[in-house]
């Protein structure tokens, strides 16, 4: 930009605006662990709008407190104040507002929530994710009707924490079932979680197992929770995530399918 | 009974006033008066007191599970004793502690402030207590049982809570404990109710009443409308546990999500019912101690009625992630919830505005209530977006959120009215030196406890965990978390010493320390039986003793001139 800026505003203005905005557009994580799913990313853009207006709403209040706090308080001035009771274009700007910025966040949210959902059409990965008093069990399958025998069974134990291993840059689909209480299928890395919960589809009750999808973007290893409190060793309910890229995710498959075979039979 | 009545002075049964009583009966004193004495203040005193030592209770099993939590690895108590704790800690303060001491202040108050003798129904509101007390110790006891109090979390989630993963006493303790709480607080609620609408003073007109008064007719109702749903959701799992049959039980064609749906039903109003009533004392303290009428009195009675409507459909954004909810359903109706609470938030401070704000234990415990209510309430708008719930639910920023609102908003409004009311309750005044230590201390303290846990919370600590590994990285904050709930825990020492000072040696209060505006300051302290033996002053507003007192500084729509030359 040439020229000079204008005289009257103030010199910390325009920089602060900027990186606010700055902030705002790159999804800073504003204490979000950073999400290694493509879902998560549009969750983490969202959490900042939300959370920056919070602090600004935070920071509205407590301001005006501390103004009254300092200007208002009584000493020298031990009189009668103003007995004014209301004002009414005042109460209703301080009540349509709120609304309006209430409406701008649930629109912000519906987008963001509708990516969130199961989906429609092939994924390249599909995991059964079993929970139970107090461990996980994987059980990949070969697609979206989750029938016949899973190729690959991933199991934990009291010795061992199951790994559940994933390919990166692949859509990976989630079926939550539970088997006694309800349990809750977390990586706090995904930015979402879900329930797990019994009772499988009766003619009486309609299924109620959760379905989640989510496409990797990153390698590494990370660790998931159990997060619906679940009994006795409910701290202990972990497991981890592996997340690799195609070459390993391909010795491992096989490797990990002629295991459960032989186990199997 | 050897007490006998004082004689009448001659001429008090000429005078036709059928409604006062002939004369003061006198007291019962200790035991007696407790077990006894059907008065509304009596037994508004004894909630009150009983509910802060289940306070106290509840806060030592937490001060345990931070004393846990400090470190990875299991030092004090193991996971088992680790999940009864919070459950009871949950519980007690919940059931046992928040709605019976604001029932306790309802019991004490309303009747004061809208100038009747007593509840309509003393001998029920006696019951009442009596239930409650029963209840409260029905759960307490399961500690003393072999196999421990319930441990399946205060929200009892079937089918963890069936009789095959939950067994043993403690757990039935629990539900017997539930549903004898749940009958207590609608035989209140009714009386409430029925004493608000029946039993007011000439020229107390629903829209001349405290704001407190208001929040606690929409707290009856709801109570009235959610409280059986909690009693027969609790009674439908006993006969699951004790009777077979299979309400919740999935095996069976039963839908272990139908004790969510009922439980949350109760379950959110019950927040409202909590904190409700501490927005009705903080409103009280911040009109009394800025020396200005309720700022837009009617726009807060409207604002109080919405929140209580809304929250009746808000239920399921407790259970966004069990995925069986209708999201946008729930998420839009949460976050409407923001918009009257934010209208009370800027009431509350256009009631300071232009004030004379003095700084008495009460009115910095209705400010800290304020500061640390807009943090809960922000982090609620936040967690109703079920995008970003799913990331946020059952992990440790759910914790500081809920206490952001209970703790930190309504157990500062419970100490704002312990302040507030004492001189009334007790006729002296508690220290208000040691009064601000406390504050400092239990503001502090709770700060450092909480803040961390968004934190927590947003790194990927679930809540409900006996434990954590050294791996995850969670320790040092837990660590500060510890050390603040240490702070909180000492807070309550200066309140217990002023208190018990104060009944050794205490100034008398005076029948009006506060220059109060409400009809409670314009009898004696404590007040006598029938509460008002010298008659009434009249009410034309909702300030009646402050009309009394200042008769030409009335309240105003538009401008004040009276002001206005003040200043001038
Ligand atoms: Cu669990
Ligand atoms: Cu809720």
């Amino acid at each position: 930009m040439t020229g000079e800026p204008h005289e009257r505003r103030p010199r910390w203005l325009v920089p602060s605006l900027s990186a606010l905005t700055a902030v705002v557009i790159s999804g800073c994580d504003l204490g979000l662990p950073s999400p290694i799913t493509r879902e998560g990313e549009n969750v983490t853009r969202l959490w900042s709008v939300f959370t920056i207006l919070a602090l600004a709403i935070v920071a509205l209040i407590i301001g005006l407190i501390v103004v009254v706090v300092i200007r208002y308080r009584r000493g020298h001035r031990d009189d009668i104040p103003s007995q004014r009771q209301y004002n009414f274009p005042l109460e209703i700007t301080y009540t349509v507002i709120p609304l309006v910025i209430v409406g701008v966040l649930f629109g912000l949210t519906i987008p963001v929530q509708e990516n969130l959902g199961s989906k429609e059409g092939a994924a390249d990965v599909y995991v059964e994710v079993v929970g139970f008093q107090w461990q996980w069990q994987f059980r990949y399958f070969e697609d979206e009707s989750y029938e016949g025998d899973p190729r690959i069974v991933v199991s934990g134990s009291p010795e061992q924490v199951p790994v559940l291993v994933l390919p990166v840059d692949a859509t990976v689909r989630f079926r939550l079932v539970a088997q006694d209480v309800i349990h809750s299928f977390w990586v706090p890395e995904f930015l979402e979680k879900r329930d797990l919960i019994p009772g499988a589809e009766t003619d009486v009750s309609p299924g109620i197992d959760n379905v989640v999808e989510v496409e990797t973007t990153e390698t590494g290893e990370w660790t998931g929770r159990c997060a619906e409190y679940c009994g006795l060793q409910h701290a202990y309910m972990d497991f981890e995530l592996r997340v690799v890229d195609e070459a390993e995710w391909q010795s491992w498959s096989s490797e990990a399918a002629d295991a459960t075979g032989e186990e199997g039979t | 009974m050897t007490a006998t009545r004082e004689v009448p002075p001659t001429g008090v049964e000429a005078q036709p006033l059928v409604e006062e009583p002939a004369a003061p009966e006198r007291r019962l004193s200790g035991f007696l008066r407790w077990t006894t004495s059907t008065d509304h203040k009596d037994v508004g005193l004894s909630y009150m007191i009983t509910a802060f030592v289940f306070f106290l209770a509840a806060g030592c099993l937490a001060l345990l599970m931070r004393a846990e939590l400090a470190d990875p690895g299991q030092e004090m108590v193991g996971p088992g004793t680790f999940n009864e704790l919070f459950t009871m800690h949950g519980s007690i303060m919940l059931l046992v502690f928040l709605s019976p001491f604001a029932f306790g202040i309802a019991n004490y108050c309303v009747p004061l402030m809208i100038g009747a003798r007593d509840m309509a129904f003393p001998r029920i509101n006696l019951l009442s207590y009596w239930i409650y007390l029963g209840g409260g110790l029905s759960m307490v006891f399961g500690f003393v049982t072999a196999d421990g109090a319930a441990d399946f979390g205060w929200f009892a989630y079937t089918p963890l809570s069936d009789s095959v993963r939950s067994p043993g006493l403690g757990a039935e303790l629990w539900l017997v404990g539930v549903a004898l709480l749940g009958i207590s607080g609608i035989l209140s609620a009714l009386n409430i109710v029925v004493t608000v609408f029946t039993m007011r003073t000439r020229g107390m007109t629903m829209f001349r009443m405290p704001i407190l008064v208001w929040n606690f007719v929409v707290v009856s109702v709801m109570v009235l409308l959610v409280f059986p749903v909690l009693t027969a959701a609790a009674a439908m799992l006993w006969t699951d546990r004790n009777l077979g049959s299979v309400v919740y039980d999935a095996t069976a064609g039963g839908q272990p999500i139908i004790w969510q749906h009922l439980f949350w039903f109760f379950g959110h109003p019950e927040v409202y019912i909590l904190v409700l009533p501490y927005f009705g004392v903080v409103t009280e303290v911040f009109a009394v101690f800025s020396r200005r009428p309720v700022y837009g009195y009617k726009g807060l009675v409207f604002a109080t009625c919405s929140i209580g409507a809304l929250s009746l459909g808000v239920w399921a954004h407790h259970m966004y992630a069990t995925g069986a909810v209708l999201l946008p359903f729930f998420g839009v109706m949460t976050m409407l919830i923001a918009v009257p609470t934010g209208v009370k938030m800027f009431n509350w401070l256009g009631t300071m505005w232009l004030g004379r704000v003095r700084f008495s234990t009460a009115m910095t415990f209705a400010i800290g209530f304020l500061a640390v209510f807009v943090i809960g309430g922000v982090t609620g708008v936040i967690l109703a977006s079920p995008a970003l719930d799913f990331h946020l639910t059952d992990s440790y920023f759910v914790v500081a959120h809920f206490h952001y609102v209970l703790s930190g908003g309504a157990v500062f409004g419970v100490f704002a009215a312990i302040y507030y009311w004492w001189p009334k309750w007790f006729g002296k005044k508690l220290h208000e030196g040691w009064g601000h230590v406390h504050f400092w201390l239990n503001f502090i303290g709770f700060n450092l406890t909480f803040f961390v846990q968004f934190i927590l919370g947003l790194e990927g600590m679930p809540r409900r965990v006996a434990d954590y590994t050294e791996a995850s990285g969670f320790r040092p904050l837990n660590v500060v978390s510890s050390i603040g709930a240490a702070v909180l825990g000492v807070s309550v020492l200066p309140f217990l010493w002023n208190a018990y000072r104060t009944w050794r040696r205490g100034e008398p209060a005076g029948d009006d320390p506060w220059d109060g505006q409400t009809l409670e300051w314009a009898t004696s302290s404590p007040p006598p039986i029938g509460n008002f033996p010298e008659g009434l002053p009249p009410v034309r507003s909702e300030r009646p003793l402050w009309d009394l007192k200042y008769p030409d500084r009335k309240a105003t729509t538009g401008a004040d001139p009276a002001a206005r030359k003040a200043t001038r």
